[in-house]
């Protein structure tokens, strides 16, 4: 060894593992105060935050360009194929959407009468990019360019095209975290659309591999909900709007106590390719009593 | 004064490897699976540049992360900071033509964090499977790793050359 080395090491007095033990003793202690009270840590990661961000920023669109770029070699033939199999699916939508519109104008007018206003729509909503991912491969949650300066506030529902991608978990001034639906330790109270039959929607590693999330606790004695059935989010939710798309059912098992079932959804959520998201301004807990006519 | 100018420089560095793990890493994954950079540079600051110096990269970025995508504060500043210092142990028998080291000292460190995160995040909430947490997440994870270690080595070792040669040349003038 060199004495250059030699000279650093003798700089510093104390061993190195009184050190390490006490900076173990300190996140120990750390971890038992934020686990209890989280709102501990939220200083911290506004400063941070303030920090990192803007590097952030700049890097993901750097990101974003080398996915691109992957996706441009995919097989020019391949492409056509697609082509053509979606140009048909443009027409069959199409139809099916002056269909729907015909619906929807009958069902606007039968709201009128009812006195409901159109729940989804209304919802006051702002866009954000995803500018950087959980650098695990354990949980899922994302952090987006928005924070509390655009009005985003903690529990505020996250959503990426048509379906829910998940909910606010933490703000700083100029981004916020988003814990996706398809983390592990995510819950969803949700409902099958066609009968409101309740259930909780569960995010799992191992079934988010095949693409799929879980779902339990869905009671349905009368065997009405179905494969291929929407699921939206449940008008019983604490931290959930009502009426949000998840996904759709992909399997259905009784469980074996005979009284409710479980089974998987196909989220409807695309979560490897989302890049923007929009965050709904209104909150479930300033929502409470907002379109609930028989309540009155 | 050197130590000092090495401290801001590891972490400035770890700063730009956080960022980067974060915001491109993602997007390179293969098959859902994406390298940890960050177990790369914490290791290789250890075996590099001492316990001290693993120590500090380790604690810095595991906080980072703890911040950003933990649920509570000190799970990943633990874990980082013990690969921090126990791969700083392996300083004394670190030669830098040697790849044989830095490879499997990399294979020791994402084992030891995929395991502890898999125990207390995952375990300890009922899931039992771990043959499954193994095959599919920490072992594919391990492997990314590993290739991405043989191709970025020559980098980290060409970085660590010039941080120490610029530091040994502003010292003779100063």
């Amino acid at each position: 060894m060199s004495p250059l080395i030699k000279k650093k090491e003798e700089g510093i007095k104390i061993p190195s593992r009184y050190v390490l033990l006490l900076i173990v003793i300190g996140c120990t202690a750390l971890i038992v105060v934020t686990y209890t009270t989280p709102t501990i840590s939220e200083p911290v990661s506004r400063a941070l935050g303030f920090v990192i961000t803007p590097f952030e920023r700049g890097i993901s669109s750097a990101g974003s360009y080398f996915s691109a770029l992957g996706v441009r070699f995919k097989n020019l033939t391949e492409l056509q194929d697609e082509n053509a199999i979606l140009q048909s699916e443009v027409d069959r939508l199409t139809i099916e959407n002056t269909e729907l519109q015909q619906n929807r104008y009958e069902l606007s007018a039968l709201q009128k009468l009812y006195d409901i206003d159109a729940q989804y729509e209304d919802y006051e909503t702002t866009g954000a990019r995803v500018i950087a991912r959980d650098s695990g491969n354990w949980f899922y949650s994302f952090v987006i360019d928005k924070g509390a300066e655009d009005g985003i506030q903690k529990d505020m529902n996250v959503m990426a095209g048509s379906g829910l991608a998940g909910r606010v978990t933490q703000v700083g001034s100029t981004w916020a975290r988003v814990k996706a639906i398809i983390a592990d330790d995510s819950n969803v109270s949700a409902m099958v659309l066609s009968n409101s039959a309740q259930m909780i929607v569960s995010g799992d590693l191992e079934k988010y591999r095949e693409g799929v999330i879980t779902f339990s606790q869905l009671m349905d004695s009368e065997d009405a909900a179905k494969v291929g059935d929407k699921v939206v989010t449940s008008n019983i939710s604490e931290k959930f709007l009502p009426g949000i798309l998840i996904g759709y059912i992909d399997s259905i098992e009784l469980d074996s106590n005979n009284l409710t079932k479980s089974g998987t959804i196909t989220p409807a959520v695309n979560f490897t390719q989302m890049n923007e998201v929009l965050v709904i301004l209104r909150m479930k807990s300033d929502a409470a009593g907002y379109n609930y006519p028989d309540t009155e | 004064m050197k130590q000092l100018k090495k401290i801001i420089v590891i972490m400035l560095l770890s700063l730009f490897l956080f960022v980067l793990q974060s915001a491109v890493f993602p997007h390179i994954s293969f098959g859902q699976v994406v390298p940890n950079l960050i177990v790369i540079a914490v290791a290789s600051f250890g075996f590099m540049d001492g316990i001290w110096y693993g120590m500090l990269a380790g604690a810095f970025c595991g906080f980072l992360q703890d911040v950003f995508f933990g649920d509570f504060i000190g799970l990943y500043t633990m874990i980082y900071l013990f690969i921090g210092y126990m791969n700083g142990k392996l300083n004394n028998v670190f030669y830098p033509e040697d790849i044989k080291l830095p490879l499997l000292s990399v294979v020791g460190s994402d084992l030891f964090y995929g395991s502890v995160c898999y125990v207390f995040l995952f375990l300890l909430r009922g899931k039992l499977s771990a043959g499954f947490y193994y095959t599919r997440v920490i072992l594919p994870e391990m492997v990314y790793t590993v290739i991405i270690t043989m191709a970025v080595y020559p980098l980290i070792l060409f970085l660590h050359r010039v941080m120490d040669d610029g530091f040994r040349r502003n010292n003779g003038f100063e």
